[in-house]
């Protein structure tokens, strides 16, 4: 076979990753997401110089608008939204060439042989070669039916050019809709088509922890139930539902935080080292790790999981009121803003070992990490010279997430001085992004990449489904209680029976 | 004129410990909190910069603290001064608090001013500072070192050498070529400053069977054309099959800079600052091409502590030296 001549040009070292170039065609073009977030990384991505010559968008939505009535709205949206970053006017005019808008009702099945054909022009104007990138930025109850249509006007065929199509969270709100999501996606998509995001880990942490894991020689060997004692993953929020209390009430925190994000982050902790770091071997070991939780019976769920309701309290000097008190919000409303878990893996690696997660809003203060809790040194000889006691602290390595990403290993030390007495200390690392430097938005990445087919941030049907498969069991016996609530003051750590689940084991949660 | 003093690692090395052990004392009532309000020391590589003691410090400065907030170094800054008998240092600390953080990022930086008589002493103390096991690259921004008799010993003590020869007193790329040759790490700040303009041209020519394409021209304005046209029409040369990649004089006002490349049949890129337009087939478009500073152009050269494959073909390539005056 001839290599083609085309990458010689290519300086990996320097450049970026090429970008093809692709028609991108958002529905919901007139909506919040569009506006705030799409536009103006689309916008940031041309300033950067990322995107081919070439590259268009179609907006799709109900409101009739001239291609010229659209670029002047995403115009002044960019203008107004654009963070950290200038907004060049005779950039702007060269970039909304590219622009167009149709207007069209996606329950209506002629919009998408509209469409289609819509398409077909800017492709020939623009040179894009057929690749086409469907955003879904429409309500979630939109997805099946807007994908049926792509695939009726025979716009998901990769005849010319590939087709990827991005869908918004959330995927289903519990196993049976997501399958059923699933279902009608993949009759009309080849899995490999379809990216639902899932960007709460940014790639960058993504890749560091397993850069940390895997690029170093001494860390894995004691990356398992030997020397783990136990894993605690926190993701705190200092604030409560903020307005979205309605939206909030149908979610609650087992599904807004733990199904997708937490689970991941236990996923990427967990996996086993994937044979090359392609975003699929990866995501691989990651659904495998997803599929190894234990699937916990009715009677298991009561000992191992805790609801939470904040109550009124005191927060950064305010008093705030309570989830039932919130806009939009049913005065007996029964859904939690916390949840604890403790999960178990079913392998070689990490049977018995715990996996401790806890999310909730108003608690004290904004932190997402990760704490591995090693097992205490076999023998504690100075407690018995010196009846210092220190040496019971286990060492600890905290993966930090948020707000700054890094890495510290706690162990104790000599005391300066005469006498033999610890004390704990701590090795801290910062990682590079947290150096000052622009990191790019959440969805320029994520546009990036399913622009050049990385799939890393995006989750797959099976890594969906196996998340869901572990949190079922602790949704249906949370439906049928009849909870306590509100069982925690906004401002606290969350309800008692969250240190008491963690104490009837041993354990006790770690104060970020 | 104050006679030269002795300057010993080990004292510099032992200020530079004292320096820390002030700063991370805790505050009365404070308690060494996890999460504490202390200093994060951090370090990882050292960058030695040779300048001209005159030049002007705050510049450099500026440079120096943009390049350690995403390369955290240990600075060594050597002011070379031409005459006189002086050899002294100093020890300092940067910090910065990184937006949205709570703990403040501080780096060390050592000043070291020598005669240029006393350069002979340089490595004999520049090397036990440099700090152990990380990346040592130095940046020769001084045409001093043109005069020293021997700065072999220099060389020897990094990973990566770092020149701009579009700066007077820059080595010939003869030089260059053969400090490459013998095995050493070497950019050229000139060559960086091509970063965003070869990368336009690789995503505009992307699918294109390169050995079909027969001509090149770049327009440059000026007597000569400047290092960064050089390197570009080297570039071109290394990389493009049979091509024939011309340098073409538009004017004589200029100081050599490029203004415009134009590649067989139908590609036409106009520099302008900050900016180019081109015109590919029926598409005119414009791409946004800010101009580096040197802070950026070293960002960039301290990601890469390897050969250069393409910047050492295009340096091969590379014959006519007209030195910057
Ligand atoms: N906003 C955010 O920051 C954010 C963040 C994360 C995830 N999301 C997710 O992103 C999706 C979009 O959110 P959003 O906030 O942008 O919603 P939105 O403001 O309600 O926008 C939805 C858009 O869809 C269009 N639309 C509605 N029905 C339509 C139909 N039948 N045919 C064609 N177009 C139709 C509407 O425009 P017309 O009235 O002109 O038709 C509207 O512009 C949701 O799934 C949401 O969960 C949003």
């Amino acid at each position: 076979m001839l290599m083609s001549q085309a990458s010689t040009l290519q300086d990996l070292l320097r450049f970026h990753r090429k970008t093809p170039p692709c028609t991108a065609v958002i529905f919901g073009a007139n909506g919040d997401l569009t506006r705030r977030k799409l536009m103006p990384a689309l916008y940031r991505l041309a300033w950067e110089g990322r995107l081919a010559p070439g590259f268009a968008i179609i907006g799709l939505s109900r409101t009739p608008l001239s291609n010229e009535a659209f670029r002047q709205l995403m115009r002044d949206s960019v203008a107004k939204f654009l963070e950290d970053s200038p907004f060049d006017e005779d950039l702007w005019n060269s970039f909304a060439q590219g622009l167009f808008y149709m207007p069209g009702d996606v329950g209506d099945h002629s919009t998408f042989q509209r469409l289609a054909d819509c398409l077909r022009e800017v492709e020939q104007s623009r040179q894009t070669g057929g690749n086409t990138l469907f955003y879904l930025s429409t309500q979630p109850s939109q997805y099946a039916e807007i994908v049926e249509g792509i695939g009726a006007a025979g716009m998901a065929k990769e005849d010319g050019g590939w087709k990827r199509v991005i869908i918004e969270k959330p995927f289903g709100h519990d196993l049976t809709s997501a399958k059923e999501l699933n279902a009608r996606l993949q009759k009309v998509l080849d899995e490999r088509q379809i990216y639902r995001i899932d960007h709460y880990l940014g790639k960058e942490t993504v890749q560091n922890i397993l850069a940390f894991r895997f690029g170093n020689g001494i860390f894995e060997p004691l990356w398992n139930r030997r020397y783990i004692e136990h894993v605690q993953i926190t993701a705190a929020e200092s604030i409560g539902v903020e307005g979205r209390g309605g939206y909030y009430q149908e979610a609650g925190a087992l599904r807004d935080m733990i199904q997708n994000h937490l689970l991941q982050v236990v996923a990427t902790i967990a996996m086993e080292p994937s044979a090359t770091f392609s975003p699929d071997a990866v995501r691989d070991e990651r659904a495998k790790l997803l599929r190894s939780i234990h699937v916990m019976k009715p009677e298991e769920v009561a000992a191992n999981t805790v609801a939470g309701q904040y109550g009124p309290g005191r927060v950064g000097g305010g008093q705030v009121v309570g989830f039932r008190e919130e806009k939009g919000v049913r005065p007996d409303s029964q859904t939690e803003t916390y949840a604890a878990v403790r999960f178990m893996i079913e392998n070689w690696r990490w049977a018995n070992v715990p996996f401790y997660i806890r999310t909730g809003k108003y608690l004290p203060k904004r932190v997402t990490e990760v704490a591995i809790h090693y097992r205490s040194a076999p023998l504690a000889v100075f407690r018995n010279e010196f009846g210092d006691n220190s040496q019971a602290m286990p060492n600890l390595l905290i993966l930090r997430i948020q707000p700054e990403e890094g890495i510290s290993l706690k162990f104790v030390s000599k005391h300066p001085g005469a006498g033999m007495t610890l004390r704990p200390v701590s090795m801290d690392f910062n990682y590079g992004s947290a150096f000052g430097e622009r990191s790019p938005s959440a969805y320029e990445t994520l546009l990036l990449d399913a622009i050049i087919g990385d799939a890393t941030l995006y989750t797959r049907q099976d890594m969906v489904e196996a998340s869901w498969t572990a949190v079922q069991p602790i949704l249906d016996y949370w439906s049928t209680q009849k909870f306590p609530f509100p069982n925690y003051p906004a401002g606290a750590w969350g309800p008692a029976a969250a240190d008491e689940m963690l104490s009837r084991y041993g354990h006790a949660w770690r104060r970020p | 004129m104050p006679a030269a003093q002795a300057v010993k690692p080990d004292a510099i090395l032992h200020e530079i410990s004292e320096l820390w052990n002030n700063m991370t004392k805790p505050q009365p009532g404070e308690a060494p909190e996890e999460y504490s309000s202390g200093s994060l020391r951090a370090c990882a590589m050292t960058l030695i910069v040779f300048i001209n003691d005159e030049d002007d410090p705050r510049a450099l400065d500026g440079t120096l603290e943009a390049v350690m907030r995403a390369h955290p170094n240990r600075a060594i800054v050597v002011r070379l001064k031409e005459d006189g008998d002086e050899l002294e240092s100093r020890v300092s600390a940067r910090c910065w608090m990184p937006v949205g953080h709570h703990r403040e990022v501080c780096c060390e930086e050592i000043a070291i001013t020598a005669s240029l008589n006393r350069l002979v002493d340089v490595p004999g103390i520049v090397g036990p500072l440099a700090a152990p096991d990380v990346p040592r690259v130095v940046w020769f921004r001084s045409p001093r070192l043109e005069s020293a008799p021997d700065i072999s010993p220099l060389l020897n003590l990094t990973d990566k050498i770092i020149v701009d020869s579009e700066r007077p007193g820059a080595p010939a790329f003869a030089d260059l070529r053969v400090l490459s040759q013998v095995g050493h790490i070497v950019a050229d700040l000139a060559w960086t400053r091509l970063t965003k303009i070869r990368e336009l041209v690789a995503q505009l020519l992307d699918g294109r069977e390169l050995g079909a394409i027969g001509n090149a021209f770049i327009d440059f304005s000026g007597t000569e054309a400047s290092p960064g046209a050089r390197y570009m029409q080297a570039w071109f040369r290394s990389e493009i099959p049979g091509i024939d990649a011309a340098l073409h004089r538009i004017d004589t006002a200029g100081r050599g800079e490029m203004k415009a490349i134009r590649i067989d049949p139908d590609l036409n890129i106009q520099l302008g600052p900050n900016c180019a337009e081109y015109e590919i087939g029926t598409l005119r478009q414009r791409a946004n091409l800010p101009e580096c500073a040197d802070c950026d152009l070293l960002r960039e050269e301290l990601n890469i502590m390897t050969h250069d494959g393409a910047f050492e073909r295009a340096l091969q390539r590379m014959s006519v030296w007209i030195p910057r005056s």
